[in-house]
């Protein structure tokens, strides 16, 4: 007999699904890759809560939704991060169950957040010299130690990027930091501010790659912002007096200066950010005072490449955004989904940059670096015994 | 209800396979059509279709939508394959939006069917192993449970709670986010 609670009894009897694990599994698997999506389902009943919690199962979903949904951000606000969701109830995971674990009070003001991708953080600690790479659902975290050739009287680590190394394969499912092989790669400067240089680590064999160096043509002081994953390459932007891109090539472990479309002047900090351009090739969004523009670098088939300018918007005929001459600014960006997180005095909001759909997350006079969050929520726990 | 053979489907020159419902009632499909089904298509490759294909497990009623689906799908098919030669580029993209469009049209249509027919049709199609349209019918009812609590998912499905009230404070504590 069904369980009614409170409610009046439906004249109608409800029919009952089909009695069949693989049926039912095939229908859970077509729920949306919402946050509340499989807690819902595993609190229906004993066998709904034991398909949801099959590791077969939480493959296949993953595999199903490819593309997590975005559904919050990792503020670096000054050297306390928290999560912050964007999503709506009952999709509005709390800032406590994502809550970085620094809490030892060991030179805690000194973690800085460095790039969040495929489910995994990588946090660095300036004061013991420790990066943190930590997987926010499952709570695996990883501490090892920036070797010292990396960050000394010589050279200075100021940032970072974690990806899945699998990334590449196509047939490839993220599972987190305890089954995939993540690799970081750390991106600095020399403190005669002439050369940058990048060391990968890669968690499955615990090892530190050879340092790839480059020679940037202006005085280079630092690179503040994080990377953007364009195919297997990972680029930055250094900060000093000239523009350039920083060019880390993943397979070949190379690294390059490449150049900034020359007729781009830029007007304060925050107003670009590398991005996927149309074509999945590498581009360049720039801010000013009420107009974005993006730019693509294309390459030619003899290797020639120049910036071609795809788009002008204007941000305030962008429905839901609003900006005004006081300024705008990127606060972070979502390679997966293509979203940016922009800053204006009126709040901050979430941009769509193929769709152009904008939504205001929420009012705040305090600037931080965002750092996108996807992920599919499915850590519900299975019945015990 | 045999297939009646319509102008442009050229049934002379199609190899024809008789389906059998669990009720007796005979159905005569093109070959195209049949092999929708990866089932009957192994089947037709055994050799083991001659005298008709008995489906013990599935209706005349449900049958006969299944068929009604894997004609139009069949048809679609077909008649993308036929318009890549006679068409440029630009044209056959047209040819092809507007053949998924009017697929789009008769899925949703397909479906505005009650729940008890819609379930009859998921095991069908599990059955008979005919992907596009398991996928359907599946999404059907995971949309319809999108959105809604554990309790009214357990009402609309006659679903008996059987988690012990230890277990689903369990739950509750480790996600109450999504219970609100």
């Amino acid at each position: 007999m069904p369980r009614h609670r409170g409610g009046r009894p439906r004249p109608a009897p409800p029919v009952a699904l089909p009695d069949d694990d693989d049926i039912l599994s095939e229908i859970l698997l077509r729920l949306p890759p919402q946050p509340s999506s499989l807690p819902r389902a595993s609190l229906v009943c004993k066998r709904w809560r034991r398909l949801v919690t099959e590791p077969h199962f939480r493959r296949r979903f993953r595999a199903r939704h490819r593309k997590p949904p975005l559904i919050g951000v990792f503020e670096d606000h000054m050297g306390h991060p928290f999560f912050r969701s964007v999503m709506d109830p009952p999709d509005l995971i709390p800032a406590e169950r994502f809550r970085p674990p620094l809490g030892d009070g060991k030179g805690l003001n000194d973690w800085r957040i460095f790039g969040c991708r495929h489910g995994c953080l990588v946090l660095m600690n300036r004061t013991v010299k420790e990066i943190v790479l930590w997987d926010p659902l499952t709570g695996d975290r990883r501490v090892v130690a920036v070797p010292t050739e990396l960050d000394n009287q010589d050279r200075i680590v100021w940032n970072g990027a974690v990806l899945c190394a699998a990334a590449g394969d196509p047939s490839h499912v993220h599972f987190g930091l305890s089954s995939c092989p993540f690799k970081v790669a750390l991106v600095g400067v020399t403190s005669n501010h002439t050369q940058v240089f990048v060391c990968s680590y890669l968690s499955e064999t615990g090892n530190w790659s050879d340092l790839a160096s480059a020679t940037v043509p202006f005085t280079v002081y630092c690179v503040t912002d994080p990377g953007t994953l364009v195919g297997n390459t990972l680029y930055w932007m250094p900060v000093g007096l000239g523009y350039g891109i920083l060019e880390f090539n993943l397979d070949r472990h190379s690294l390059h200066v490449i150049e900034w479309p020359s007729s781009v002047t830029v007007s304060g900090r925050c107003t670009r950010h590398i991005m996927l351009a149309q074509n999945g090739g590498l581009g360049l969004a720039i801010l000013s005072c009420d107009d974005l523009k993006m730019w693509e670098r294309k390459v030619s088939s003899e290797g020639a490449a120049e910036w071609v300018l795809q788009k002008t918007h204007s941000l305030s005929k962008i429905h839901g955004m609003e900006s005004g001459t006081e300024g705008v600014c990127v606060l972070g960006y979502a390679e997966d989904t293509n979203v940016m997180l922009l800053w204006t005095v009126f709040g901050v909001y979430m941009l769509q940059l193929d769709s152009l759909e904008s939504r205001k997350l929420w009012e705040t006079n305090f600037l931080c670096p965002h750092h996108p969050y996807t992920s599919i929520y499915d850590s519900v726990a299975g019945i015990q015994g | 209800m045999a297939s009646a053979g319509s102008g442009d489907e050229k049934a002379a020159a199609a190899a024809m396979i008789t389906l059998i419902s669990s009720d007796n009632e005979k159905f005569e499909v093109t070959e195209a059509t049949a092999t929708l089904s990866q089932t009957i298509r192994h089947m037709i490759e055994d050799g083991c279709t001659d005298g008709g294909v008995p489906l013990p497990n599935v209706t005349s009623k449900i049958l006969a939508r299944v068929i009604e689906y894997c004609k139009k799908h069949a048809t679609a098919a077909a008649g993308e394959e036929g318009s890549s030669s006679s068409f440029s580029d630009a044209a056959f993209l047209e040819v092809d939006r507007a053949f998924l469009e009017e697929l789009e049209e008769f899925d949703d249509a397909f479906l505005e069917v009650d729940r008890a027919t819609l379930f009859d049709l998921i095991l069908a199609a599990n059955y008979l192993d005919i992907k596009g349209l398991l996928n359907l019918t599946c999404q059907k009812v995971a949309d319809s449970v999108k959105g809604k609590t554990p309790e009214q998912i357990r009402e609309m499905y006659n679903i008996v709670n059987d988690l012990t009230p230890e277990e689903e404070a369990e739950i509750r504590r480790e996600t109450q986010w999504a219970f609100e």
